[in-house]
């Protein structure tokens, strides 16, 4: 096991606090084929957040404070330097009670905050040796009565053709994603465009698909809104029935293929019921 | 992404990464790393970092499917009650 206690993290900045410890399970990155019962490197991790290791004074909706916790700002820039080193692959962020005090709401609106940023660290796109982090393609597009060929591409938030039209699109203006024969057509409220992908019009649609979507589905949203008992989730549930049955698809398939490292098993009902 | 009542949740996600090679850090005020040996109360919430690591319960695994995740791919952070001591619950 390797130790990082808080006050190792309020006497330097997070980042550098991690560090050794996070090398320490990376292990060695060289060359030399593994010997048989040599552990591999840590490549991947899955990160676990319980809401006590804030501070009470920012996080006191929790069964179990402790004081002496991390500030916000502290959680989210280890939780960064975690991303950067290693891909994140699984998130879970627990302990939340309603049934305790939380003045204004500052608990849920920090597990919100840190939920945003479990999502941002995700390397979800990054995985396998397979980053879709910016995919580009030329095409043959369609947009409106305007055709003709360019290069589309696609980052975090954004889609782009550029060529004998430009075109950006923002993923969360985009209202359907549809492929038929080899064709990507997307439509959103002011137009819609088709671009002619070949066989890789599927994986396309499901990039767009789930970087479009993992916020959206989430219910992740930074106003305050009313609690919902469905968010509260069993956890003896969530480990042994939801919580395996996801996950044990991705170790099947693990280093998995394409973005499909995210696995909305509880929530994804719970920010239904809420809408 | 799992949001969950309590860490016990961890040990599903750690059964599913199980073969994957994947670490776990793991941010807690508290260790974690009880047994039914080092916990007064037996509170299964004490534990659930050492179940995941196979140190106690192991039958658990049986049901779970998978292995533990080796301590040595295992960060703690910010435990502000010692891991292999906690006196909490």
């Amino acid at each position: 096991m390797n130790v990082v206690s808080s006050l190792a993290l309020g006497r330097q900045a997070p980042a550098d606090a991690l560090a050794p410890a996070l090398a320490a399970i990376a292990g060695r990155r060289s060359s030399r084929p593994r010997r048989p019962n040599e552990r591999q490197a840590v490549e991947a991790v899955y990160v676990h957040v319980d809401l006590d290791v804030l501070d009470p004074t920012m996080a006191p909706a929790v069964d179990y404070a402790a004081p002496g916790g991390l500030e916000p700002d502290e959680l989210i820039q280890a939780l960064h330097a975690v991303g950067e080193r290693f891909g994140v692959v699984a998130v879970s962020l627990t302990a939340f009670d309603p049934e305790q005090p939380d003045p204004d709401g500052r608990t849920l609106r920090q597990a919100l905050e840190i939920l945003r940023e479990l999502v941002a660290v995700g390397h979800w796109s990054n995985l396998g040796g397979n980053a879709m982090t910016e995919l580009s393609m030329d095409c043959l597009a369609e947009l409106g009565d305007q055709s003709g060929r360019g290069t589309l591409s696609l980052d975090d938030d954004r889609l782009e053709f550029a060529g004998s039209f430009r075109l950006t699109l923002q993923l969360s203006e985009i209202t359907a994603v549809r492929v038929h024969r080899g064709r990507l057509e997307l439509v959103w409220p002011q137009g819609h465009a088709a671009f002619d992908l070949g066989r890789a019009a599927q994986d396309w649609a499901e990039a767009l698909g789930t970087r479009r979507s993992l916020l959206d589905r989430l219910g992740v949203k930074p106003a305050p809104w009313s609690w919902s008992p469905a968010w509260t989730i069993s956890s003896s549930a969530v480990s042994f029935a939801n919580g395996r049955a996801p996950c044990s698809t991705g170790a099947r398939r693990w280093p998995p293929s394409r973005n499909r490292a995210a696995y909305a098993a509880a929530s994804v009902r719970s920010s239904r019921c809420r809408r | 992404m799992i949001l969950g009542g309590d860490c016990n949740v961890a040990l599903g996600v750690v059964a599913g990464l199980s073969g994957s090679g994947a670490g776990v850090v793991w941010f807690d005020a508290h260790g974690d790393f009880n047994t039914p040996e080092t916990s007064p109360s037996g509170f299964l919430d004490g534990m659930p970092l050492a179940m995941a690591c196979g140190v106690c319960h192991r039958h658990i695994w049986d049901a779970l499917g998978g292995e533990p995740v080796a301590e040595t791919h295992v960060v703690h952070v910010a435990a502000a009650i010692s891991t292999r001591t906690s006196s909490v619950c």
